[in-house]
């Protein structure tokens, strides 16, 4: 039994690699290969890249002197970190918030067994996280230290001491989040903030992640000494990663021991929280005054109501809207001397310095990719907007207001931060606002177009619809990528030629003409397809 | 009211309704019948206008479906087999985005909405979100969603599943009512006695095709509706 649901959860979680979601047919085996591999090198590519670097710059350093154990507890430590980050709201998502789970309860299952299997995928994608960082640093370490085939095993099973205790610590924080949450009345915005506190503090290390390199580098033997002082077991994991074979038995009996009783503990609280109804108290509802809405007012209402109701969903799509505008005060506090180095590294061809502004605010404005799952989220009620009396185009409208009113008004804060900074020419000025504007259509547009071709309406937890959604990533490689095209376009080529507020007043053309093409898409065609969907 | 014509609706090879004609007039209650998989489904969410078909042609109130789908939206309510409603919203602000959407003043609205919601012993749970009800309150929120806006075509996919004996009592006046008022209703059931003490009409598909339909008399004669569709179904009574 205990194999069989360890299957399903493994395949629901990566089932889109397996299965076509638009047909719902398998795919071919090339298909499927290429689906992992892409994903392969996306994932390793960009965060193994990043990791891949940081040891790159530890290892020699750390190894010359002696301290293997002290790079093998940085990575540890960095790998635990991002794995828990990574891996703890979708602990709480699918052991406690699993559709499925009353199904399962309802066969002859034991909760335990459904614990382990919920616990199997929790485990792979904690693992998936470490392995970004740990993979890329054995790698790093094996070639530039070349320590040896022991404490390169040492270091592999570190690895695997470090995922069972990213499993651990995942589910201890994923069981006080449900806990929390059937305490809570407004729990997605309570999840939404204590988010937003995890990534300024993980933000708030990445910056200062360069610093505390070089120090660590420069200070081994001092930092070293404070580690073993005041952080031992710290030290002691990084010995096991650097070859003690004693430290490592240690470790792994106390990794296994800790997996075994958060298995007992899980198995015990799992159905007191799973068949919770959220413990709040029950309000009578007292008749009052309806205030009327147009049709089109109620769809966005219902649109907006979709997307602050959940937690993963503003978090995965809409985190962009408060970015934006901690980036428009970064901008007009840092800008002023981000402009003077650009004028250093620029003095022969200063005009490129506003295009490359109003470029990267295109960039900032396709953070948000809140239109992506939009379609994929409205899941079994997928027939209330289709059988109501309303245009799909009606629908599909409400989706892109929801982006473009939660994104529009930021991206304007940071043009006009972009302004005060940069000082353009009038019609340089006109463009820096136009064109991120314009951009802002265009991601909404293109996340409700590319899910409209695969939305998957029959998911079982909403972290599938959102944060497992190739659809969304698509969306916003899509944004990025076309506005560092522009860019690359203008400092290779064609900014030799051509005047900053030209090339500019080109692409706002080309965006608007894109942003024409896809809502006469979606007013068509896109309709067409919306009606047929489910 | 409904008018359905030589409905036809295939997935893939297979042909889900083939050649279907009914006709469900004003103030009639019409009942449709057949086993699982027999293409009730198929044919009632055609009706509803969320599926496209093939061949064929369904009128409501003499507009096409196909050609016109939202003026015939406007005049039906559609009530599905299983009530997957907004979990996000509370009850009332579900009832009130139907009420929008179908543009009934707010003042009227409320009328209806308490009315109905006080038949179904609903109104103190108004306030709770959808996620928390039960599957039987779920099916009371849907069908006051389709009696706010008061359709001249009720389209009901299995309404009584889920419902407690006196929300099924409830419904049935409701339903009677509607009709006598001059509304139409065609609704799907596997309740045979239901049926048979509800319907005016009864139409039996099997296998995507129209086995028999007509009134009441018509279709079961001296025998029961249930002694009927067994036969129908191949069965010994």
């Amino acid at each position: 039994m205990l194999k069989i649901l360890i299957k399903k959860q493994i395949f629901q979680m990566y089932s889109s690699f397996f299965r076509n979601r638009k047909n719902g047919k398998k795919r071919s085996m090339i298909s499927t290969i290429v689906a992992i591999l892409a994903y392969v090198v996306l994932l390793v590519g960009c965060l193994g890249g990043m990791f891949a670097y940081m040891g790159d710059s530890l290892c020699v350093p750390l190894h010359k002197v002696g301290m293997d154990w002290m790079y093998m507890t940085i990575f540890a430590s960095v790998a635990l970190a991002f794995g828990i980050f990574g891996s703890v709201f979708n602990t709480f998502s699918s052991l406690y918030q699993a559709k499925d789970n009353d199904l399962l309860l309802s066969l002859p299952i034991e909760p335990k067994d459904i614990v382990l299997a919920r616990l199997s995928g929790v485990y792979v994608l904690g693992a998936m996280f470490s392995g970004t960082v740990m993979i890329p640093g054995i790698i790093v370490y094996g070639i530039e230290a070349k320590p040896g085939v022991i404490p390169i095993l040492c270091a592999i099973s570190l690895y695997i001491i470090v995922s069972l205790f990213i499993l651990v610590l995942s589910c201890m924080l994923g069981w006080l989040v449900a806990k929390i949450a059937t305490k809570l009345k407004n729990r997605s915005f309570v999840t939404v903030i204590i988010s937003l506190v995890f990534m300024g503090l993980y933000y708030f290390v990445y910056f200062r992640a360069s610093e505390v390199l070089n120090q660590v580098a420069i200070k081994s033997m001092v930092y070293g000494e404070k580690i073993k002082g005041v952080a031992y077991p710290l030290y002691y994991i990084g010995t096991a990663g650097a070859g003690d074979l004693i430290a490592l038995l240690v470790c792994t009996v106390l990794a296994v021991l800790l997996v075994c009783v958060t298995i007992v503990v899980m198995s015990k609280s799992f159905l007191t929280i799973a068949t919770s109804q959220g413990g709040t108290v029950k309000v009578k509802y007292k008749r009052k005054e309806i205030k009327g809405k147009t049709v089109s007012q109620a769809l966005f209402a219902k649109e907006m109501k979709r997307f602050t109701s959940s937690a993963n969903y503003m978090l995965n799509c809409g985190l962009g809207t408060v970015m934006i505008v901690v980036a428009a005060g970064a901008m007009l506090i840092k800008g002023p001397s981000v402009i003077v180095v650009m004028n250093k590294l620029f003095k022969d061809e200063a005009g490129i310095i506003p295009v490359l502004f109003c470029l990267a605010l295109c960039s900032i404005a396709g953070m948000n990719d809140i239109t992506a799952p939009s379609i994929t989220l409205e899941g079994k009620n997928i027939w209330i907007p289709q059988s109501l009396p309303v245009k799909p185009w009606q629908v599909l409208w409400a989706k892109l207001k929801v982006h473009l009113s939660l994104t529009m008004v930021p991206v304007l804060l940071c043009c006009i931060s972009a302004i005060i900074v940069v000082k353009p020419n009038i019609m340089i000025g006109v463009w820096m606002i136009v064109l991120p504007l314009l951009y802002v259509l265009f991601t909404a547009c293109f996340g409700l177009i590319a899910n409209l071709f695969f939305p998957n309406l029959n998911w079982t937890t909403e972290i599938a619809a959102v944060k497992q959604n190739m659809v969304v990533l698509v969306s916003m490689l899509a944004g990025m990528f076309l506005s560092i095209g522009i860019i690359i376009l203008y400092m290779a080529w064609l900014g030799e030629f051509v005047r900053g507020e030209i090339y500019l007043g080109g692409c706002t053309l080309v965006v608007f003409a894109l942003d024409v093409c896809m809502i006469q898409w979606l007013r068509t065609k896109g309709s067409e397809m919306f009606k047929k969907i489910g | 009211m409904l008018v359905i014509e030589n409905y036809t609706k295939s997935y893939g090879e297979k042909k889900a309704v083939d050649n279907l004609s009914l006709h469900i007039k004003s103030g009639e209650i019409y009942g449709f019948i057949g086993h699982n998989g027999a293409g009730k489904t198929t044919t009632i969410k055609a009706c509803a206008g969320i599926l496209q078909f093939d061949e064929g042609k369904i009128m409501v109130d003499g507009v096409s479906v196909k050609d016109d789908a939202i003026s015939c939206k406007q005049k039906i309510a559609y009530i599905p087999d299983n009530p997957d409603l907004y979990e996000f919203m509370t009850g009332i602000q579900y009832l009130n985005f139907i009420g929008d959407v179908f543009q009934v003043e707010p003042k009227i609205r409320s009328e209806r909405i308490h009315k109905y919601a006080d038949i179904f012993e609903l109104t103190d749970d108004l306030g709770q979100a959808i996620s928390a009800y039960s599957h039987g309150m779920k099916q009371k929120l849907a069908i006051i969603s389709a009696w706010i806006h008061e359709p001249k075509l009720i389209i009901m996919d299995e309404p009584f599943v889920g419902l407690d004996p006196k929300a099924s009592h409830k419904l049935k006046e409701m339903m009677r009512e509607f009709c006598d008022k001059g509304g139409a209703i065609f609704f799907s059931t596997h309740v045979l006695e239901v049926a048979e003490k509800l319907c005016d009409k009864v139409a039996i598909i099997k296998d995507g095709q129209l086995v028999k339909s007509g009134t009441m008399e018509e279709v079961k004669g001296d025998t029961s509706l249930e002694d009927v569709f067994l036969e129908m179904e191949g069965e010994e009574c």
